[in-house]
């Protein structure tokens, strides 16, 4: 599906604007409009539902207002009105002309008229009888054929199967009101539409239906003996059963929903009262206490350093005097001569051993010798058994240098840890301090009223779990009672053998059967596998735009599909996230969906990097092409957050528009469309 | 003197068993200590505060096998002290089984230091430190 064009004629601040939105190229797929605050580029997404559903889905104060509130700003363009003479008719319309996947050209028009009365006032126009809702709307859809339009009948239904309403936020994705994708969209309805838009709902049905007839089947089973009569009957029964069990199940599914959005809303009531406040308060003392956890760690580990430091100095400095002592020794010896030794006693035994000095003189103690020996006798008696380790004890001094070198190098050392040590505490000291402020500060705000909400919220959230038991339990019996169908459903298949007419039928349950089995396999293969791809192109999208890449381990898509995202250290971190984070998350998602969905549907984002730093908008901006690829995309943005990224869309743009507003002196404007300058 | 004579089983009093089992237990501040590391403070502290003891009946299996000083230090440390205990005699420098005996009896006489380090008010290393720089203080008093 591709969106060609969009006129607007006298809606809202346009009194006559279109938006072509064909590409020359495949590639190029991307239209940019640009647009100040409140110069309409919201309501470019609130004309394209109008248009289509007759709603505007995306006013800033929700859906709820009513446009026949004579208080509320009306969807016409107020010069128009202005401009128009008393009891002029004049027609609010939206044309917008689409292609659907097989290449056929669709016109829908939705127009509403007024009539301008006396005092400045308007009141709606009746129009012809193909308006939908009420006489004074009309809407229209016509059908290229040839080179005419044909006007088609049943408009409404004829749209709901080219874009069906409930996947309108899947194309048409305000990012501004990003936290209540989380909240008010909750996780049932996400699965719902998961279901939808992978056609797993498709399958569901058609297995529904293949399921009902196996029973016609076996019902005409009825009269052929008495057998399958009470076979029958039993089978009947156990479906009863089965049938009140699924009621329950579906009013514990329904009580647990009413859990959820109870949840929610007290969710939303606290963010509220945290805008400000409790919320960005709490997370900045989670952010201190994070960080005082790590200054901790870091404090510890010098502490350790510190400690085996001590250990290992402490001897050298507690025996520092007997080294400097037993070093005077030596250097006192050496001095005197006796360090090294003149002689070693091994060397002097050997030449009375031998009876021969080493130049060959005698020294056996014969005659003319004993004089020799004698001398020789003498030194060796006078060479104490040091002489044999002077070498050792030369080791031991040059060992004893370098402990007194260490001792004095270890004070350094100690010093270095002490002002480290030092350092981090006083940062964690910082840190507390902050923590004790922001505490300050929370019991300023109305924590009663906050703690009550949490009160509440922790009941909802016990009722949300009881109801899940009671779900589970339910499920529990569902299936039992499911096992007891297919068995007594076998009887009853075997008991039909016995008959020419009941094999006819047997025959007749068993293809279905079959067909069922094979509907059931394919079903749960997709629904898993579409879980999977949705987890892993999420995660993979928001890992690529997110600049905290080791904060986060992974996002998690429940069965449920609820979005959580798993901290490094394991706790679910979603409530938690920045606004912008979360912005980001809700993209990545989107973006996944969209890619899983394989739904050709055309995607408008409003403000698709409000609220995002600059590093992450560029990662984002990268990631663009990969996210949307052959999607047709159009983003509505402020002029500051396009024309920094502007080169980086290039590759991929198709179109670049401009919204201009101008103001007369009356106090009235109007927007025109430009070409982007 | 051959090498292996630094190798050799190191004793402590039996007196003293418990409380160097004790040193283990996750409450001590030496849990993450090796003996001859535990050994090598109470030795220390010995001669600093002139403690030597001789062991009234020696552990039997040992405290730990010097093989287990990872380096040079230890065997220094143990050398000059006896050296010193023995008025300076330096042939007791190259005499392992009286270095060894020493560092045993200084080691038992240090244990009740080293005993009260811990058991006394106050973190022990914090109290450890102090002693040291005290040292230090008194190295600096006698340079001037």
């Amino acid at each position: 599906m591709q969106i060609e064009s969009i006129t607007l004629t006298n809606y809202r601040q346009y009194s006559k604007a279109k938006l072509d939105f064909t590409s020359p190229e495949r590639t190029k797929f991307l239209t940019v409009i640009v647009g100040e605050s409140g110069f309409g580029k919201t309501n470019i997404l609130n004309a394209i539902s109008w248009c289509l559903y007759g709603e505007e889905l995306h006013l800033t104060g929700g859906k709820n207002i009513s446009p026949q509130d004579e208080n509320v700003l009306p969807i016409y363009n107020i010069p128009a009105f202005v401009e128009a003479k008393p009891m002029q008719v004049f027609s609010v319309s939206v044309e917008i002309v689409m292609n659907d996947s097989s290449g056929q050209k669709w016109v829908i028009e939705r127009t509403k008229k007024f009539q301008k009365l006396k005092g400045d006032k308007a009141a709606m126009f009746p129009l012809g009888s193909n308006s939908p809702d009420s006489s004074f709307v009309s809407l229209t859809i016509q059908k290229k054929k040839g080179g005419n339009y044909e006007p088609q009948d049943n408009p409404v239904e004829r749209i709901g199967s080219l874009v069906p309403k409930a996947l309108e936020q899947y194309f048409l994705f305000d990012a501004e009101k990003i936290r209540d994708y989380f909240t008010v969209h909750v996780a049932a309805a996400i699965k719902e539409e998961v279901n939808k838009l992978s056609q797993v709902d498709t399958l569901s049905r058609a297995i529904e239906r293949l399921e009902k007839k196996q029973d016609d089947f076996r019902r005409e089973s009825r009269p052929i003996s008495v057998s399958t009569a009470k076979l029958q009957e039993e089978l009947q029964k156990i479906r009863d059963c089965l049938a009140g069990e699924r009621g329950e199940l579906r009013d514990f599914e329904a009580q647990k929903k009413a859990c959820y959005d109870t949840i929610q809303m007290i969710e939303t009531e606290l963010r509220g009262c945290t805008e400000e406040n409790v919320a960005s308060l709490q997370k900045l003392k989670e952010e201190y206490d994070e960080a005082i956890r790590k200054l901790e760690d870091e404090l510890e580990s010098n502490e350790v350093k510190k400690q085996k430091a001590l250990v290992k100095y402490a001897p050298i400095i507690l025996t520092l005097p007997a080294i400097k002592s037993t070093s005077h020794v030596i250097a006192r010896l050496k001095k005197a001569g006796e360090l090294p030794p003149e002689y070693r006693r091994s060397f002097l035994k050997r030449l009375l051993q031998e009876g021969k000095c080493i130049c060959g003189e005698d020294l056996s103690g014969k005659a003319g010798s004993k004089d020799r020996r004698t001398s020789v006798q003498k030194l060796l008696n006078d060479t104490d058994e040091l002489s044999e380790a002077s070498a050792d004890i030369s080791r031991f001094d040059g060992d004893m240098d370098r402990l007194e070198s260490e001792a004095t190098a270890f004070w350094e050392q100690l010093d270095e840890h002490g002002s480290t040590i030092k350092k981090i505490e006083t940062e964690i000291e910082k840190r507390r301090i902050k923590i004790a402020d922001i505490d300050g500060k929370l019991k300023g705000i109305n924590i009663e009223k906050v703690s009550r909400l949490q009160e509440r919220l922790h009941e909802a959230e016990k009722a949300k779990d009881e109801w899940s038991k009671r779900i589970g339990a339910c499920e529990g019996r569902i299936s039992d009672l499911k096992d007891d169908e297919s068995d007594k459903a076998e009887e009853l298949d075997e008991e039909l053998k016995k008959t020419e007419k009941g094999l006819k039928l047997k025959k007749k349950i068993d293809f279905l059967g079959d067909a069922i089995e094979t509907a059931e396999r394919v079903r749960d293969s997709i629904t898993k596998e579409v879980k999977g791809e949705v987890a892993r192109l999420t995660n993979e999208n928001f890992f690529s735009f997110i600049s905290k890449k080791t904060a986060f381990e992974k996002v998690e898509i429940t069965d449920e599909y609820e979005v959580n995202v798993v901290h490094a250290l394991g706790w679910q971190a979603r409530q938690y996230l920045s606004t912008g984070e979360t912005q980001m998350l809700a993209l990545a998602f989107f973006a996944a969906l969209h890619r899983v969905s394989g739904l050709d549907m055309p995607i408008f984002i409003d403000a698709p990097l409000a609220r995002i730093s600059e590093a992450p908008t560029e990662r984002i901006v990268e990631a663009f092409p990969k996210c949307f690829e052959s999607k047709q995309v159009c983003l509505l943005m402020l002029d500051k957050e396009y024309r920094p990224v502007r080169d980086n869309f290039s590759p991929i743009l198709c179109r670049e528009y401009q919204i201009l507003y101008s103001e007369k002196e009356e106090g009235y404007g109007a927007s025109v469309v430009t070409d982007y300058a | 003197m051959p090498e292996d004579d630094r190798y050799a089983i190191i004793s402590i009093d039996q007196r003293h068993k418990a409380f160097y089992d004790g040193l283990k237990k996750a409450s001590s501040p030496l849990r993450n200590l090796e003996n001859s590391q535990i050994w090598l403070l109470a030795f220390a502290l010995g001669f600093h505060n002139k403690l030597r003891a001789k062991s009234v009946q020696r552990a039997p299996g040992g405290y730990f096998r010097t093989e287990y000083f990872h380096d040079f230090i230890p065997f220094t440390l143990l050398r000059a002290v006896c050296v010193e205990e023995h008025g300076g005699d330096l042939t007791k420098a190259v005499d392992w089984s009286t270095i060894f005996c020493t560092g045993e009896e200084l080691a038992t006489g240090g244990t009740q230091a080293l005993k009260e380090l811990i058991e006394s008010h106050g973190d022990f290393y914090k109290k450890l430190e102090d002693i040291l720089r005290d040292e230090y203080k008194k190295k600096l008093v006698k340079k001037k």
